[in-house]
């Protein structure tokens, strides 16, 4: 009997997997092989794929654009990170106050979010404008020095982090806001018993207790900053002098500028390996850690 | 369709609308089949699509079975789309190609080679447009593979009434008259005025960093005598030289030293389709850009003036270096005949000349050079005064060299990653240069 | 005593914090508003200020006759709106799949579908970029809903919320003759709602926003989606910020709308991620 149903759930099962999975074979499975085998070749697109081993991924660490390119990813990643889950854990802190005027607060730091980074970098090229727009204007009236914020090499990929944090701290916010509230009030009531309140509560208790909320963040955050791509596109251009170019844009014009498709692959992989690396690490801190709060 | 017939034909044609004739309809008597062709163009300006779609409209009523579709192409990643298209068979069958980018496309064997059917038409174009579209092989022999209709020259346009408010002659517009680059400076100096509390408020010029495939550097460079490549233009030397270094260390002192010339606001900033918008706005009173400028300009409100880049004092060149796009030919198209026909038409005087009134191009054809056919596309509502002075400068301009390179996209933006760290990164000017001399000699696999 | 005061003070200083931070949010969309209205030479004023010398509605029109706007929706339009039903269908066959049937190798696939979501999406693109090329899908709207129409993270969070739905409304359905096609359309689909309303928001939001894939794929100004659309602008009307702003609201306006609409479902749907994910 059991097995008959097997056999027929299996059959249904063809019927509502198919779309997904032949999807999935088609336009993520097959692109992830072939990207592999593309990356160990050199390829133009027009000519025939000549096969060169590991030389690709060799070439890229020998290659001074290449590494620039990559520290940059990594400087922007370490700074925009933590910048972001720490002002949106406390603003969602804040914001859980049953303070009046939830909705418009809500409202106004998801803003942000639900632009598109293009529309949002738009924006903020003009703000960063070294004459007329208003930062420097603020800045000037506080007493301080316009920036060249966009024609300086080392401001420019403050501008990216800038804008980056802006944009995703609304989100996050909602995400640690929606993990505070799930916190039981049994828990507030238990730590007060105790004599534990205020910030030590809340490093004691919440933190702890927001974990997964938290690593969510961050494991987000990581992965999409080491992706960054729409604002330096059009913030910056990953200048001036390449000081804010960022690993998708370099792939995006070792391919499609260049047409250097090995090349470009296997930048592809490098940091596809470096994120997962990343990944697994911050899993491991946070999951460890579990045990030694009680 | 006899090929010979059919350039012979477009050739009368095309002489005929110089001297103001209407074009003959001799193919109507003939029955053909219909043929649809395709025509890829970058976004151009508002005025410059519309003046193509006229131009191809025009096109369609001269031959009727032919049905032209226009499709525009976002600039930036222009030539690489194309080039994919093309070489995946499903590309344009005429379709825009800057000069830079011929070699590479040839190489790649996407043009078709017109030297023989496009000889009479070639014969009549200047020299620097007849220099762009040729190429020569290995054999020495010379090959065309595109047609061109203009030539845009670097030139300054200036602000006359932050002239006169700040005391300064007119620029010249005389190759032999032109200011040396002291005199240029002073003339800045006196235009940049800065408020009581420091704020500039308005500056001398702008617009000396733009990106290296555009104009300024490389004409200042030639200017100089700094020539940085090899005859064949297969390797980069004597890049680091004291005529190079003079020339960038004076582009970035306009800005970093001597404050005449603004922020450029966003590295990478491309002029190469609207004027700096502060140049619109009075704040700004000059500007360093390619003619094309002047079609915009003139329909603001500005009251301008042009006049020619300052020497350095060491050129024995009467002319400057013009640059242009040029029509090809899809080698894999369908229709090649009626793909001439219309490479030709949008290359011909009948197409250019309303384009060239608006001052977005010079001309290409010697004929239209010639005094008595001047009055056609100078439009004295757009040209400024001095503007007449410029004409032999244009007649007697030479090709940019870099319009030989291959692998322009790679030059294009090492070359700006370096420049950009000396200009805005305190890079040395030797390093920068040398860095510039290896990165290209790398690419070209040398 | 000392409590109360205290609390009153957090939550003094909460509303400071917060109202710092809100200006901070606001002020760029409201710098963005007041110089969609202005004429050239007050975008170039200094000192800025918020409001120029008139009210130039001009830009606006300006936007349609410059860039090809309207068409610009419609593509937009078009692919969201397609990647949204395709994600929503697959996924929650796919969900029902993993969820109610038992069948051989239905962990392993599911393994699979776990491991895709784990993907970095710039390893796909060049991959992708061919296989359109060699379709010839390129410069087609297609281009950019085929590869996008399978949601891994979409199928996880539809077998989650299925999972949370009790076997026995199935198993009765069954027993009065219904095919599983029918238990999962009737009575399973219906009851995800909030589930589907959130994977429909994201989809919605990832679709509509996306740059790069427009980008890579699509060549014609006929077919260019929003995003693309305003970067191209941005090449060829540096300066001219007025219109560029002008641009980037009509841009946002869309989604603006829908947001304030559905406000509650885009919270009670981020929520849910932070949580379960």
């Amino acid at each position: 009997m059991k097995s008959k149903k097997r056999n027929r759930d299996a059959m249904w099962a063809v019927v509502f997997l198919a779309p997904a999975v032949i999807g999935l074979c088609v336009f993520t499975i097959y692109p992830l092989i072939e990207s592999l085998i593309i990356s160990f070749t050199s390829w133009d697109l027009f000519t025939d794929k000549v096969f060169v081993g590991f030389q690709n991924y060799i070439d890229f660490f020998r290659d001074a654009t290449g590494l620039k390119v990559f520290r940059n990813t990594i400087f922007f990643t370490f700074v925009a990170v933590p910048i972001q889950v720490v002002i949106s854990f406390f603003l969602a802190v804040a914001l859980n106050q049953k303070i009046r005027g939830m909705r418009f607060f809500r409202g106004a730091y998801f803003l942000p979010s639900i632009a598109s980074m293009v529309s949002i970098s738009i924006v903020w090229q003009w703000l960063f404008n070294t004459d007329f727009g208003i930062i420097n204007y603020v800045i000037k009236a506080l007493g301080g020095t316009g920036l060249n914020w966009l024609t300086n090499a080392k401001y420019s990929i403050w501008t990216i982090i800038i804008v980056s944090c802006w944009k995703g701290t609304g989100y996050n916010m909602m995400i640690f806001l929606a993990g505070l509230q799930a916190i039981p009030s049994t828990n507030y009531e238990a730590a007060e018993l105790d004599g534990c309140t205020g910030l030590s509560r809340l490093f004691r208790i919440v933190v702890p207790l927001i974990k997964p909320s938290t690593l969510y963040v961050c494991i987000t955050c990581v992965i999409n900053s080491m992706q960054v791509f729409d604002q330096v596109m059009i913030i910056t251009g990953g200048g001036p002098a390449r000081s804010s170019s960022v690993l998708v844009q370099y792939l995006y014009e070792n391919a499609f500028d260049y047409y250097k498709m090995g090349y470009a692959s296997a930048i592809g992989w490098i940091m596809a390996v470096f994120i997962f690396v990343l990944s697994a690490i911050q899993f491991k801190f946070m999951n460890s850690d579990d045990y030694s709060v009680e | 369709m006899n090929k010979k017939l059919v350039s012979s034909l477009a050739c009368a044609s095309m002489i005929a609308s110089l001297v103001g004739a209407s074009a003959p309809v001799a193919f109507a008597e003939e029955s053909h089949d219909p043929v649809s062709l395709t025509f890829w163009g970058w976004t151009a300006s508002d005025f410059e699509s519309k003046s193509i779609q006229a131009g191809l409209d025009d096109f369609q009523a001269q031959y009727p079975w032919i049905t032209v579709e226009y499709m525009t192409v976002p600039s930036a990643d222009y030539h690489t789309k194309l080039k994919t298209a093309l070489a995946s068979g499903s590309g344009p069958d005429v379709f825009y190609l800057d000069a830079t980018q011929c070699n590479d496309f040839v190489k790649a064997n996407l043009l078709m080679d017109i030297t023989d059917i496009a000889a009479d038409f070639t014969v009549n174009m200047t020299e620097a447009s007849l220099q762009k579209v040729s190429m020569t092989d290995e054999n020495g022999d010379s090959h065309v593979y595109g047609l061109d209709i203009c030539n845009v020259g670097p030139v300054i346009f200036y602000n006359k009434d932050l002239f006169d408010a700040a005391g300064v002659e007119p620029m010249p517009t005389k190759w032999e008259e032109r200011w040396t680059w002291d005199e240029f400076v002073e003339n800045m100096q006196k235009l940049t005025v800065v408020d009581d509390s420091g704020n500039t408020v308005q500056y001398g010029t702008c617009n000396w960093e733009e990106q290296y495939s555009l104009y300024v550097l490389q004409e200042l460079l030639d200017l100089n005598g700094a020539n940085w490549y090899n005859e064949d233009m297969t390797a980069a030397e004597n890049v680091d030289s004291a005529e190079s270094k003079e020339v960038i260390e004076n582009i970035k002192a306009l800005r970093a030293e001597l404050g005449v010339a603004p922020d450029p606001n966003a590295a990478g900033s491309d002029t190469s389709n609207s004027p700096t918008a502060m140049f619109l706005t009075g704040q700004v009173a000059t500007i360093a850009i390619g003619s094309y400028a002047l079609q915009e300009i003139a329909q603001s409100d500005i009251n301008y003036g042009v006049g020619l880049f300052p020497t350095f004092g060491k050129d024995d060149s009467d002319a400057f270096m013009v640059s242009a796009d040029m029509k090809c030919i899809n080698v894999g198209s369908e229709h090649p005949e009626e793909a001439l026909l219309l490479a030709e038409y949008m290359s011909s005087p009948e197409f250019g000349i309303p384009i060239y009134q608006t001052g977005l191009w010079m001309p290409n054809q010697k004929a239209l050079y010639e005094e008595e056919n001047i009055p056609q596309w100078f439009n004295e509502e757009v040209y400024p005064e001095g503007w007449e002075n410029l004409i032999p400068v244009f007649l007697n301009a030479k090709d940019k060299p870099t319009d030989k390179l291959s692998n322009v996209n790679s030059i294009n933006d090492a070359v700006d990653e370096e420049m950009q760290a000396f200009y805005y990164a305190d890079q040395d000017a030797d390093t920068t240069l040398q860095n510039i001399e290896s990165r290209i000699n790398s690419i070209l696999g040398n | 005593m000392k409590r109360k005061t205290k609390q009153k003070m957090i939550k003094t200083v909460s509303v400071v914090v917060l109202l710092f931070g809100a200006v901070i949010m606001l002020v760029p969309f409201l710098w963005m508003l007041s110089t969609s209205f202005k004429n050239i030479a007050d975008v170039f004023k200094y000192p800025p200020s918020f409001f120029g010398s008139e009210f130039r509605w001009q830009n606006y029109v300006d936007v349609f006759q410059t860039i090809n706007f309207l068409g610009m929706l419609k593509n937009t339009v078009l692919v969201t709106v397609a990647v949204c039903v395709g994600q929503l269908v697959t996924s929650a066959m796919a969900g029902f799949a993993f969820s109610y049937l038992q069948f051989p190798g239905r962990d392993l696939i599911f393994k699979i579908f776990l491991f895709a979501v784990m993907i970095p999406f710039h390893v796909m693109l060049i991959p992708t970029f061919v296989l359109m090329r060699n379709l010839k899908l390129l410069n087609s709207l297609w281009a950019l809903i085929l590869p996008c129409i399978v949601s891994p993270l979409g199928a996880f969070m539809m077998k989650q919320s299925y999972l949370g739905i009790p076997r026995s409304l199935g198993e009765a359905a069954a027993i009065d003759g219904c095919s599983p096609w029918k238990i999962m359309w009737v009575i399973y689909f219906p009851l995800s709602k909030p589930t589907l309303a959130t994977l429909a928001i994201f989809s919605f939001m990832q679709t509509w926003n996306d740059f790069i894939r427009p980008l890579i794929f699509l060549n014609s100004n006929t077919k260019v989606t929003l995003t693309l659309g305003l970067y191209n602008m941005v090449g060829s009307y540096a300066t001219n910020w007025g219109l560029l702003m002008a641009a980037v609201i009509l841009s946002i306006l869309p989604v603006l709308i829908l947001y304030l609409c559905l406000q509650d479902f885009f919270v009670e749907g981020i929520a849910m991620t932070g949580l379960k994910g």
